[in-house]
């Protein structure tokens, strides 16, 4: 069993291709159904709004795809960017339905910054029970307009890396076998290649 | 671990296909492969990396852009990059950004059809768009430049003006005759006017020596600095290395 990275049109699939390929990790590209059944991991990529990526995801077929895939709990899913944020309800940014696969609603970071939005370059994340490796120090290059809030009493996921841009948001999420990144990874040299390491590793 | 206020990044100089670095952007001196210097700076874990293409500065012809070089050396990079160079609309910059670059760098685009700058950011967000300005003083005279050509009929406010009007998300300020120097960057009136005067990353750029080239500028609020000389050579003899001198210092430090 392999890891793909899901090829519906959104995000930069050749980018985190390149870093896997540089890491040796076996992946794919999942173009359609039969793909799922080679894999066990799956990326969830996403540039662009968050409407189109449920545009698209339906167009494609892939909503009940993913939603069965997770639905083995020996499977994991991975979303990036905006592949973490379609993983909620519904986005301030839009009005299209998420995959609600998680429980939360993502916000626009205008209404609760008064930094620079989008947010785009190097932040530091601070860890939240997510000891993946022993660095104190953890760096990512993001760039988004909204985001997803932190966990709160009776949420029902865990908010695993804390950034601070002026209001502390979720960096990384995870609930049982799905995981959110809210920074890119593929651009984040050393650090994105510990965070696929360990994720390949699972 | 630079200092967070910080960002120092390499910019490299393509021309036809090979990496150089030039003197007051004269006499490109031959380097190497950019592919490797990219993998190397990667390994060097640089945050980020501007590459520009200066093919049609040394050629009567205009060239058009390498995308087929552009796309390998994204391959390579598991960092954010810029691109300038040939950049005349918003096509091509669609183009750039599939190849997985995350900025354009517009110049001469910039003094000669303003237009399609405000296109180009409408269309791919201040964020995705940088605006760099060449300039020298003489005489104590202002002139900036387009197209390899010096003018100078605009004042420091009006240039201003241009930039807001232009939403550009990014200023690289980068002073002609300090390329390839190696001595400091450029702390003049005009560079610390933009500071002053505009709400985005003000990069200054063209004549750093080291670490220390930052002590200056820093104390008088510049946080964004990008380096070309400092990242290729070594030494007093100018040898050819691909280092990276900003990897391990620490403002506070110098």
């Amino acid at each position: 069993m392999m890891l793909g990275i899901l090829n519906y049109g959104l995000g930069n699939i050749k980018s985190i291709s390149n870093m896997l390929d540089y890491l040796d990790i076996d992946h794919i590209f999942v173009k359609n159904k039969n793909d799922f059944l080679k894999i066990n991991k799956l990326i969830l990529p996403g540039i662009g709004s968050f409407d189109t990526a449920m545009k698209y995801l339906n167009e494609r077929d892939f909503i009940n795809e993913i939603k069965h895939f997770v639905s083995n709990s020996n499977n994991y899913l991975i979303g990036i960017c905006l592949g973490m944020q379609i993983l909620g309800n519904k986005s301030e940014e839009g009005f299209n339905e998420g995959l609600k696969l998680i429980d939360f609603n993502v916000l626009s970071l205008k209404n609760h910054t008064i930094n620079n939005v989008p947010h785009m370059g190097w932040s530091e994340v601070s860890k939240n029970n997510f000891e993946y490796k022993k660095d104190s120090i953890d760096k990512f290059y993001f760039v988004h307009s909204y985001f997803v809030p932190l966990t709160i009493e009776n949420s029902k996921y865990e908010t695993i890396m804390i950034c601070d841009y002026g209001i502390k948001y979720s960096a990384a999420i995870k609930r049982n076998n799905i995981f959110g990144f809210q920074f890119h990874p593929e651009k984040s040299h050393k650090f994105g290649m510990d965070l696929f390491k360990f994720l390949a590793k699972l | 671990m630079i200092n967070n206020k910080i960002r120092v990044f390499p910019t490299l100089t393509i021309n036809n296909g090979d990496l150089v670095k030039t003197k007051k952007y004269f006499k490109p001196n031959y380097l190497g492969d950019p592919i490797n210097a990219i993998k190397i700076l990667n390994n060097k874990s640089v945050d980020e990396i501007c590459i520009l293409d200066i093919s049609s500065n040394h050629s009567k012809i205009k060239k058009e852009i390498n995308y087929k070089l552009l796309g390998e050396m994204a391959t390579e990079a598991f960092v954010p990059l810029s691109y300038g160079g040939n950049i005349e609309n918003l096509k091509q910059c669609k183009e750039i950004i599939n190849l997985g670059y995350e900025k354009v760098v517009i110049n001469s685009l910039f003094h000669k059809n303003l237009n399609e700058v405000i296109n180009i950011t409408n269309e791919l967000g201040s964020q995705s768009v940088v605006l760099k300005i060449d300039y020298v003083f003489e005489n104590n005279k202002f002139y900036y430049f387009s197209m390899g050509k010096k003018f100078n009929e605009i004042s420091f406010i009006g240039l201003v003006d241009r930039i807001k009007l232009s939403n550009v998300g990014e200023l690289i300020l980068s002073r002609v005759d300090f390329d390839g120097a190696m001595n400091r960057y450029d702390i003049s009136k005009f560079t610390t006017f933009m500071l002053s005067n505009l709400n985005i990353p003000i990069v200054l750029s063209n004549g750093a020596k080291d670490e220390f080239s930052i002590v200056e500028p820093y104390k008088l609020g510049f946080t964004n600095f990008t380096a070309s000389s400092a990242y290729v050579y070594v030494g007093k003899i100018f040898g050819i290395l691909i280092n990276n001198p900003f990897e391990n210092y620490n403002i506070n430090d110098l």
